[in-house]
Parts: structure tokens; C-alpha cells; sequence
């Protein structure tokens, strides 16, 4: 009798240990170090549009618009729109930092580190009109590509999307 | 004065990081047990300071202030921040590297003396002369005299050596032995012996002008009557080398294929009577006169491909173990502009293993989208080539060019991501630091009519294809005409 309630009790916390836990899902995210060529390969997917936007973990006005891609990529990923969030923290900091930062944050979108310590000239040949600061987004579809330097607030962003989503999927 | 000193200062540091850069870890051994030794060195700082810059600053990191001031704190035993690292510690410090670059100066003249053997016997013949010793000097020329003889390669070390020994001898027989016959005979062979090293130098030099220079040599100094009458004596004749040089001067003066199988054949036969790196260099010859040639219009890809696969059968495709990355590019791309795609796998494979670890994959992937690009298997060369990291500007220009190229076989419709893929590569070969000002507008002229054609392909553009044919053949230079000429023939057709 007593070895029935002991057991009872041992379920009992077990339950009760699981369900007062904080719901961390483990992401299932798994960040790939790439090349702006193989940046340029995966954008010649058959997304009708593809979203890419630069982001790091340092960057404050990056990190507060990231939510917002994260809600484009729920809204339009089932309409042919890809989602890609190119991170540009130094490589040595994927496992420590960047890692981390998307756990904690949860994305979804499409996450890849830009490799580019060896490639000279690599801010020109993603948009020559750009900077090198972030954030900064690109826009590319069969019919268009557009470069956007700064910050977006979500309804520049979602008008954005909308206008580039229709031009890409209209005949 | 003072200025220029304070300016020797601000640059010796960087100067003495270059120069430690570039030796071997073996090299920088020897180079320590030389700065170690009391007799090169007595400053008790230079040991400490090579030692430290090995351990952390050569081939590791930029010598940059954060840097200087470990290496500061480090051999005068300091404790500076970057506050305290001010004029006068840089000033100290960059003088013990001043002193340290003249010590590896020295130690590389004096690692120099060993591989050149008539500049040294030169010192030590003469000292011993000062020294009076008669014995050993004696001991030393039939030494030599007994090692050269043994020699089958006849180059410009073997007569220099040569000479040398033969001029120390002549001034021995002057002062110790005054035997007026033997001097006779002495003079003459010494006479010929320089006549043999001016003539190796002259052909050399002339064999430069009209291979890579262009150069026509014909006044006082650059007499090629005079050299090819000369080089007819028999004397010169017999030898190899001025032989195959004369044969490259003709050859490239010419352009007559027969110099050509003259030589081939000429180097052929008599491999054993070269080193290894002059026949590397024949062969070199041979191959530029065939990429010449194929360049002006004349096909000549199966010959260069035979060559090829004779310098890889004898072995001359490598040196020191390692195969220059140049070099394997050249064969593998004559194998597949040839077709030849299972020799070109072979000899990927093969010489893999040779190219140096930091670049291998990429050089390797680089090679296999070559063999994918030439059989026409374009997705395959772009997964290739998409795994290349940077390799050198000849191998990055080139397989972002193979990249824009499959992108443009590939594309069944026009796409603006292609179009900016191009635009982007256009801008890379605009602004490519490496390049001069003719290769940059050889590419912008390509990139030009490559874009161009791209859009009319896929009836995008406003230009005709007539339009676009006539600018590319009003353009004096463009990096792959041929290329271009090939795809405008295609579109006629369509």
C-alpha cells in the first residue's frame, strides 16, 4: 500500500516538474555558415520572392525589426515567399552568440551566417548602392529586385511585401 | 637627416614582418640558432624578439599597435598600456627590428652561399691566397676539378664554376709554379669558359625578349645577328642550353611550327642534360607559343593538350612537391577544351594531394565545375563552384566568370536575380584592386556584351543581336571574344 502511494506521489511531481516548466520548444533552426555565392544559389530557388534581410546580434535596430520579418514569413511562406535572415556576426560567434539569440527569440524564418571575411567587395556586389550598414533588406523575384537600406516599421514592411509579392506573381 | 632615420624607423617594422613572413619554419629555425650565435649577434634583445615574433606575430597576425606593445612589453620586460606605447618605445622597439631584418639579411646570404657555389669557392679561393696556403688550395682544385667532371648538366652554374676555378688556378700557377706553357693553355680555357657563361647569360636574356616581351632585338647592345652567329660556332652549339635557347628565339621570332617540333623533340632527347626546372621552363615556352597561336586563331589546343600529358608522363608538372596551382588549372582546362575529360579527372586526383592544405578544397572544387562547365553540365559546375572560397585573382575572376556563364545556359527565362548576379560580378571586375586598367576594361567590355546578350536572349532588351555583334567586333579587347561570338552564332539560330 505504502509502495503504491509513494510511487503515486514520484508520478505525481513527475507531472507536475513537466507542466511547471517554461515552454522552451528546442529550436529545431540550424544555422548554416554560407558564401555570398551560395547566398546567390539558394535565391535562385522557386520562391516567387525571396526576402533577405541582413541582421547581426549587435545590432539594436536590427533585432527590433527582426518580429516583423517573423510575421511576414507566417503570413506569405505559404504563398511562394521565402523569408531569409542573414546574420552577420562574425562566425566564431555562431555557437556563443547568434545561436543563443535565436533560441531565445524563437525565429522561424530561414537563418543562415554570411561567411564573408575572405570576400573583398562583398557589401558592392549585394547592392552597390549600400553602405555596408545594417539592417538592410533585399527583395528579389524573377521580375525584380529591390535594395532597402535602414530600419522598416511593419507597415513599410508589409506594404513593401505586398507591392513586391504582387509584381512577382503577376503574369 | 634626423627625418629620414625617423622614416627608416616607421617602416622597418613592417619590413622586418614581410621578410619573416616569407621564410620557411625551417628557414626560421636556422635563422634562430643564426641570431643565437655570438659571433652574428651580440644584442641580447634580437633573440628574445625573433623568438617572441615566431611564436605569436609570423603568419599569425597583423603587427598592428596592439601587437607591438605585447612584443614591447614582452622583450624589455614592460608593462605598457596603449597610453604609455608612446614615441619613443616604438622608436626602440622598431630599431631592434631594424637590427634583427639586417641579421636575417645576413643569414640569408650567407644560406645563399651554399647553393652557389662559384661566388663562395670566389671568397674562399681568395682568402686562401691572402693566407698563403698553397697545400689547400691545391687540395680544394682537384677536389672541384673531380666533381665537375662528373657533372652531365652543362649550365650557366657549371661554367661559372668553371671559371672560377680556373681563374684562381691561373693566379696560383702565377705565383707559385710562373710555368709560362701551362699559363698559355690556362688563358685560353679560361677564355672559353668566359665566352660560355656570357653566352648562356645572352641567350637568356634574349630568349626573355622575344617570349615575353615582344621585342625584336636588333641594335649595339641587343645584336641578334651577332648572337645567331655565334651560337652557330660549334662550341656554343653542342651546348643544350644555348641550343634550346636559340631554338625558343627562333621559334618565337618565327612563329614556325618547325622551331617548335624542332625543340620538342630537341628536349625530348636530351632530358637528362637539363634540370628539371629549365625543362619545366621549355616546356613553359612550348606551351605559350601554342596558347599564342591558339589566341591569333590558329588551333593549336591538341598540341598544347599532347604537351601536357608529356610534361605530366615526365614528371615535370610539380616541383619541390608541391604542384603550382597555375599550372594545374592550364591542364585541366586544355583537357576539357579538348575533351579529354577522364585525363583531366586523372590528373585532378592525382595532383590534388600536391596543392598546398589551406586551399586545396577550394582549388580542387574549382577544377571539378571546369570538367562539369565543359561537359555542358551546368548545375553540377555551379554546386562546384559555389563551394570555392578565395584562391588567387587568376582562380577568382574565373570561376565567377564560369558562374555567370552557367547562370546564363541555365535560365530558360529571363530572371532579374540573374541580371543582378551579372551586375554584381560586373562591379566586382570593375573594382578589383588586382587588376590593371586593361584587364579591367577587357572585362567590362565582356561583361558589356554578356548582359546584352543575356536580355536578348530572353527578348528583354531594346538592342538587336546585329547591334550587339557589331559592337563586339568593334571592340580592340574583350577577356573571351570567342566566348561571346559562339553564343551570338547560337541566338541567329533561334
Amino acid at each position: 500500500m505504502i509502495k503504491t502511494n509513494v510511487l503515486g506521489l514520484i508520478g505525481l511531481f513527475t507531472i507536475l516538474f513537466y507542466t511547471c516548466q517554461p515552454k522552451f520548444h528546442k529550436s529545431n533552426q540550424n544555422i548554416s555558415i554560407i558564401s555570398l555565392q551560395q547566398l546567390e544559389q539558394i535565391t535562385k530557388g522557386n520562391a516567387q520572392l525571396y526576402i533577405i534581410n541582413f541582421w547581426a546580434t549587435w545590432c539594436k535596430p536590427c533585432i527590433e525589426e527582426l518580429p516583423y520579418f517573423e510575421k511576414i514569413n507566417q503570413q506569405y511562406k505559404n504563398k511562394g515567399v521565402q523569408t531569409i535572415l542573414v546574420s552577420l556576426d562574425f562566425k566564431e560567434d555562431l555557437k556563443e552568440k547568434v545561436k543563443p539569440f535565436v533560441l531565445k527569440n524563437q525565429l522561424k524564418s530561414q537563418l543562415y551566417l554570411l561567411d564573408v571575411e575572405k570576400q573583398k567587395g562583398w557589401i558592392d556586389e549585394i547592392n552597390p548602392n549600400w553602405s555596408g550598414a545594417i539592417p538592410a533588406t533585399l527583395f528579389l523575384s524573377k521580375k525584380n529586385t529591390h535594395f532597402k537600406e535602414g530600419e522598416l516599421s511593419l507597415n513599410e514592411l508589409e506594404e513593401l511585401v505586398e507591392i513586391y509579392y504582387q509584381q512577382a506573381i503577376k503574369k | 637627416m634626423q627625418k629620414n632615420t625617423n622614416q627608416t624607423h616607421k617602416t622597418s617594422h613592417v619590413l622586418c614582418i614581410n621578410l619573416l613572413n616569407a621564410f620557411t619554419s625551417a628557414e626560421l629555425e636556422k635563422l634562430q640558432k643564426f641570431v643565437a650565435s655570438p659571433y652574428h649577434n651580440t644584442d641580447k634583445y634580437q633573440k628574445l624578439l625573433l623568438d617572441f615574433l615566431i611564436k605569436k606575430i609570423v603568419n599569425k597576425v597583423d603587427f598592428d599597435d596592439e601587437h607591438q606593445i605585447n612584443t614591447y612589453n614582452k622583450i624589455f620586460s614592460k608593462k605598457l598600456t596603449p597610453k604609455s606605447y608612446l614615441l619613443k618605445e616604438k622608436r626602440r622597439l622598431f630599431e631592434k627590428m631594424n637590427k634583427l631584418m639586417r641579421l636575417a639579411e645576413k643569414f640569408l646570404v650567407f644560406e645563399s652561399l651554399v647553393d652557389n657555389q662559384s661566388v663562395y669557392y670566389d671568397f674562399l679561393f681568395t682568402k686562401l691566397k691572402e693566407k698563403d696556403q698553397k697545400k689547400l688550395l691545391l687540395r680544394h682544385f682537384k677536389k672541384i676539378q673531380n666533381e665537375i667532371e662528373q657533372r652531365e648538366v652543362k649550365n650557366l652554374p657549371y661554367y661559372e664554376l668553371k671559371y672560377c676555378l680556373q681563374f684562381h688556378h691561373l693566379q696560383f700557377l702565377n705565383v707559385y709554379t710562373e710555368s709560362f706553357e701551362q699559363m698559355q693553355t690556362g688563358l685560353a680555357q679560361l677564355s672559353y669558359y668566359a665566352d660560355m657563361v656570357f653566352m648562356l647569360r645572352k641567350t637568356d636574356i634574349f630568349r626573355a625578349m622575344v617570349h615575353s616581351y615582344k621585342l625584336n632585338p636588333n641594335d649595339e647592345y641587343f645584336n641578334m645577328e651577332l648572337i645567331t652567329k655565334l651560337a652557330r660556332q660549334k662550341k656554343y652549339e653542342d651546348n643544350p642550353y644555348i641550343k634550346a635557347n636559340m631554338l625558343v628565339i627562333k621559334l618565337f621570332r618565327t612563329k614556325n611550327d618547325e622551331y617548335y617540333n624542332l625543340l620538342l623533340d630537341f628536349i625530348e632527347k636530351q632530358q637528362s642534360a637539363f634540370l628539371k626546372t629549365e625543362m619545366n621552363n621549355l616546356y613553359t615556352f612550348l606551351s605559350n607559343y601554342c596558347i599564342e597561336q591558339n589566341n591569333s586563331g590558329v588551333n593549336m589546343l591538341h598540341e598544347l593538350f599532347s604537351l601536357n600529358q608529356i610534361a605530366e608522363k615526365n614528371k615535370i608538372i610539380f616541383e619541390n612537391g608541391e604542384v603550382s596551382i597555375r599550372t594545374l588549372k592550364h591542364i585541366i582546362g586544355v583537357a576539357c577544351k579538348t575533351a579529354h575529360f577522364n585525363w583531366a579527372q586523372f590528373a585532378l586526383d592525382k595532383y590534388k594531394s600536391l596543392v598546398e592544405k589551406n586551399i586545396r578544397n577550394s582549388v580542387y572544387n574549382f577544377n571539378l565545375c571546369a570538367i562539369a562547365y565543359y561537359k555542358k553540365e551546368y548545375e553540377k559546375a555551379l554546386s562546384y563552384a559555389i563551394k570555392v572560397n578565395e584562391i588567387n585573382l587568376d582562380y577568382d575572376k574565373n570561376c565567377k566568370i564560369m558562374i555567370l556563364k552557367c547562370h546564363y545556359e541555365l535560365d530558360e527565362e529571363y530572371d532579374e536575380r540573374t541580371l543582378r548576379i551579372f551586375r554584381s560580378a560586373e562591379k566586382y571586375l570593375k573594382t578589383m584592386k588586382l587588376l590593371n586598367r586593361r584587364q579591367k576594361k577587357m572585362y567590362a567590355n565582356f561583361m558589356n556584351i554578356f548582359i546584352n546578350l543575356y536580355k536578348i536572349k530572353h527578348r528583354a532588351g531594346r538592342l538587336t543581336l546585329a547591334t550587339i555583334e557589331k559592337r563586339l567586333q568593334n571592340q580592340t579587347i574583350n577577356s573571351d571574344k570567342h566566348w561571346l561570338l559562339s553564343k551570338i552564332e547560337e541566338l541567329k539560330k533561334i
